[in-house]
């Protein structure tokens, strides 16, 4: 009889075990759809017609107490990047949302029109802002807490009322130390992703929805002479004597890469400097690779149009309407991403569309190779190894 | 002869544990769907379509969706992977057929079909296609519009499709593509989702067996537009809900996680749904706090478990009850509840009020106070254990005439039961 209690408790014990393991082994990096310890907003702009709501929410049913970061990452009469800091703190309490516009930040005031808790006082940020927001949970005594309550949204807003949004990414704690150096290793918190992906339509190219539906083309004659048309409906958008006709392949798409390093010292306000690889692909199958000549510092906003090789023929190489491309840290890496697509018709309307990027690893002993397992690195050199994962730090003051 | 037996259990234990350890396919899935890592399952929950602005709104929509194949050529691999999808219509349609106001059957609530004393009807019905992507390449396509992938080679204007060079003016000519497959038009006007699974591209056209891949990243971009003198441009992109495979019989039942009394899904294949989705919004009629337009969120429900089987129709879909917890900024709590048979998109304040009286919303700042809100959705458990009553979420946020998009946030999982995908496909 003791025997088979015996067994029973191995087996439960190992079961258990198993499941810890199995648990331990879960994919563990950054997220942009579960609670986490550090919500991370690499994008946040208060300049050129446009600006940013902030939403955060304690997903909890206790108080949780946030230390806030914003990265100016705007440039200087120089050019130089000032990769400044502010910081700040919140206080939500249990389950509470709480909103901001960045560019006037939120007083504490009961009295004021902004409805709701105020979370604490929030500073605007200036009129040429871009940059990032950084929040993470502490403890009541200012030291770091893993919690794993946050979320959070960005709006950007404008120029016209055009919006577009991202989920916070977070990042979820594991066991914190009580020191102001947030690891993200694995061990304190999930490590950040090695390589992300976006698929985007190519800068320049057509909008195959505007052409088809929309003003792609321009009236070249009639009463609305050089206003919008859609070819399919020349004769009613284009009216009057000589009218009649409409251009197509006036519409167009253009794309940003806002990234932001995971090593940040806001402690000693060094910006990070780093350098980023690319490999695209275009519908024709055919990958082009290259890297950052120049080093970046602390933050970036990268225009695929500025980058030669991610740009349709004849300006470019890449040919077919959609293309993926795939970044990773040359130097300085690992790094949090956030995309966004600009649609444009013939007449100039713009409308955005902000996703976050789909996360991969490299492949160890072959880093021209993503990966999301170890079985994709089977290339016959080295071990397979997929390094899902890179480690890096934030230095809080 | 007790500790005999001990140390078996436990050496067998133990290999247990180390062969756990050693399949990375084990080791390094995702316990949770996700919308931004690569998946052997995707869901695209809110395709839109109406191309002819058939209820006269002054724009037209369409939904690009974007799908890339992110395996890689490495070794014998040659990284050709294939993805058996499906279009699920939950276009309503008119109890008494085609109303003439607009020459169409479709309908988007009641009022549209009242002119001839109808009501709408909400339907569901199926369509599945077979695509082919070679290694790391990225495919995309209109929805409204048939996409022959084999034939999407392009001119070098950029603007031609062509599968010869006489297809382009000369002297441009044709680079074909190396995509295969054919995907269907949804036609004119279409509400409804796009699922894919990963299929073993060897054994088309054979057979369709989902294998234990994650290859498949998606986007879906839904773009409104009007042309002529007063034209205008507004787009809302989202990123598919993916779940990763952890192991497969081959079969055409897709076990988003364990059910143990399930018929077909006592072991999981994929990851699990999760069982509270949480959503960040503005309260409906809010005041956009920087542009000053009145702002509403609309919210997409598909149900996690599904019969795609060919043939089915609403009734062969397993309703589900979703409770609703809403919080405040004054942390102040209400609660609501809906059920969605197959497909839900509402406006938020349409979950507890009809239209007309939103005021009266729990969604609604006139009743909540406060710009946001948090809101919670827990799909109802029932005993039965083909059904894990998971529910997916995209949300769209309305700013006057501009939109955006957004996936949501989940929490924990159905431990006791998993969900269901049961398909068949097109001979």
């Amino acid at each position: 009889m003791r025997t088979i209690q015996y067994v029973r408790a191995g087996c439960l014990i190992g079961t258990l075990g198993a499941c810890m393991l199995m648990a331990g082994l879960a994919r563990a990096d950054v997220t942009t759809e579960r609670p986490g310890s550090i919500l991370i907003f690499p994008k946040v702009v208060n300049a050129g017609g446009r600006n940013t709501v902030i939403q955060i929410t304690n997903t909890g049913n206790s108080i949780d107490n946030l230390q806030c970061f914003y990265l100016d990452a705007h440039s200087d009469l120089r050019g130089n990047k000032v990769c400044r800091e502010t910081n700040f703190y919140l206080s939500l309490t249990k389950q509470q949302p709480t909103h901001w516009v960045v560019g006037s930040g939120r007083p504490v005031d009961p009295n004021d029109n902004l409805t709701g808790f105020d979370p604490g006082l929030i500073p605007p940020v200036g009129t040429d802002f871009v940059g990032a927001l950084v929040c993470a949970e502490v403890g009541e005594d200012g030291v770091p807490l893993a919690q794993n309550k946050l979320k959070g949204e960005a709006t950007l807003e404008g120029p016209n009322g055009d919006v577009s949004k991202y989920s916070g990414i977070a990042v979820q704690g594991r066991t914190v130390g009580t020191n102001s150096d947030l690891s993200l290793d694995n061990t304190e918190y999930n490590a950040c992703s090695t390589a992300a992906q976006f698929n985007f339509i190519p800068d320049g190219a057509n909008d195959p929805v505007i052409e088809a539906l929309g003003n792609g083309g321009l009236c070249s004659g009639g009463t609305n002479a050089g206003l919008g048309c859609n070819a399919n409906s020349a004769s009613a958008d284009c009216p009057g004597t000589g009218g009649g006709t409409c251009s197509t392949g006036g519409s167009s798409v253009f794309n940003t890469i806002t990234v932001l390093p995971c090593n940040l010292d806001f402690r000693d306000q060094i910006a990070t400097s780093f350098k980023l690889s690319y490999l695209v692909t275009d519908s024709d199958e055919q990958p082009f690779s290259f890297s950052d000549s120049v080093t970046r510092q602390c933050w970036a906003s990268i225009n695929l149009a500025d980058l030669p090789d991610a740009l349709p023929t004849p300006a470019g190489p890449l040919l077919g309407p959609y293309a993926t491309i795939r970044i990773t840290g040359a130097s300085g890496g690992p790094f949090f991403f956030v995309g966004e697509s600009f649609h444009v018709d013939a007449v100039g309307n713009r409308a955005a569309a902000a996703v976050n990027l789909h996360t991969e690893g490299l492949c160890h002993n072959a880093p021209d190779v993503s990966c999301q397992k170890d079985a994709d690195c089977n290339t016959g050199v080295g071990a397979a190894v997929c390094d899902l994962t890179a480690p890096a730090t934030i230095k809080l003051p | 002869m007790a500790k005999r037996v001990l140390w078996v259990a436990g050496v067998s234990v133990l290999s247990v544990v180390t062969l756990l350890l050693a399949n990375p396919k084990l080791g390094q899935a995702q316990t949770f769907p996700t919308s931004d890592r690569p998946a052997g399952y995707v869901v695209f929950p809110k395709v839109v379509v109406d191309t002819s602005d058939l209820f006269g709104q002054g724009r037209a929509i369409d939904t690009i969706v974007q799908l890339t194949n992110l395996a890689q050529s490495v070794g014998s691999d040659d990284g050709r992977r294939a993805a058996e999808c499906f279009y699920i219509d939950a276009t309503s349609r008119c109890s008494n057929g085609v109303q003439p106001g607009n020459g169409s059957s479709v309908c988007r609530t009641n009022i549209d079909c009242t002119a001839t004393g109808g009501v709408c009807l909400a339907q569901w019905s199926e369509s599945d296609f077979t695509i082919s992507l070679s290694a790391d390449q990225p495919a995309g396509w209109r929805a409204s519009v048939k996409t022959d992938l084999s034939t999407l080679g392009h001119c070098h204007d950029l603007l031609t499709f062509c599968k010869l060079d006489s297809d382009c003016v000369s002297p441009d000519t044709c680079v074909a593509a190396d995509g295969d497959g054919v995907v269907p038009g949804v036609g004119p006007y279409f509400v409804g989702e796009l699922k894919c699974v990963e299929i073993d591209n060897d054994a088309l056209p054979a057979s369709t067996v989902p294998i234990v891949a994650n290859d498949l990243k998606g986007e879906a971009t839904i773009i409104e537009v009007g042309h002529g003198a007063s034209g205008s441009v507004d787009a809302r992109s989202y990123n598919a809900i993916g779940f990763q495979a952890v192991a497969n019989d081959g079969d055409q039942n897709l076990c988003l996680g364990a059910s143990p009394g399930s018929t077909n899904c006592t072991t999981a294949e994929y990851a699990s749904c999760p069982a509270i989705l949480v959503v960040d919004h503005f309260f409906d009629g809010a005041e956009d706090p920087v542009s000053g337009d009145s702002i509403t969120t609309d919210l997409t429900l598909v149900p996690c478990s599904e019969n795609l089987t060919r043939g089915q129709g609403i009734s062969s879909q397993t309703p589900t009850t979703a409770q609703i917890l809403v919080f405040n900024e004054f942390e102040q709590r209400f609660s609501t509840a809906t059920r969605l048979n197959c497909f839900e998109e509402t406006q938020l304040s349409h979950i507890d009020q009809t239209a007309g009286n939103e005021d009266a919303s729990i969604f609604n700042i006139s009743v909540e106070g406060t710009l946001t809100g948090q809101t919670r959705i827990r799909g109802v458990l029932t005993s039965d254990p083909n059904n894990g009553n998971g529910l997916l979420a995209v949300a769209e946020e309305f700013h006057g005439s501009h939109s955006a998009a957004f996936n949501v946030d989940y929490v924990g999982t159905n431990g006791a039961k998993g969900d269901v995908v049961r398909f068949s496909v097109a001979p």
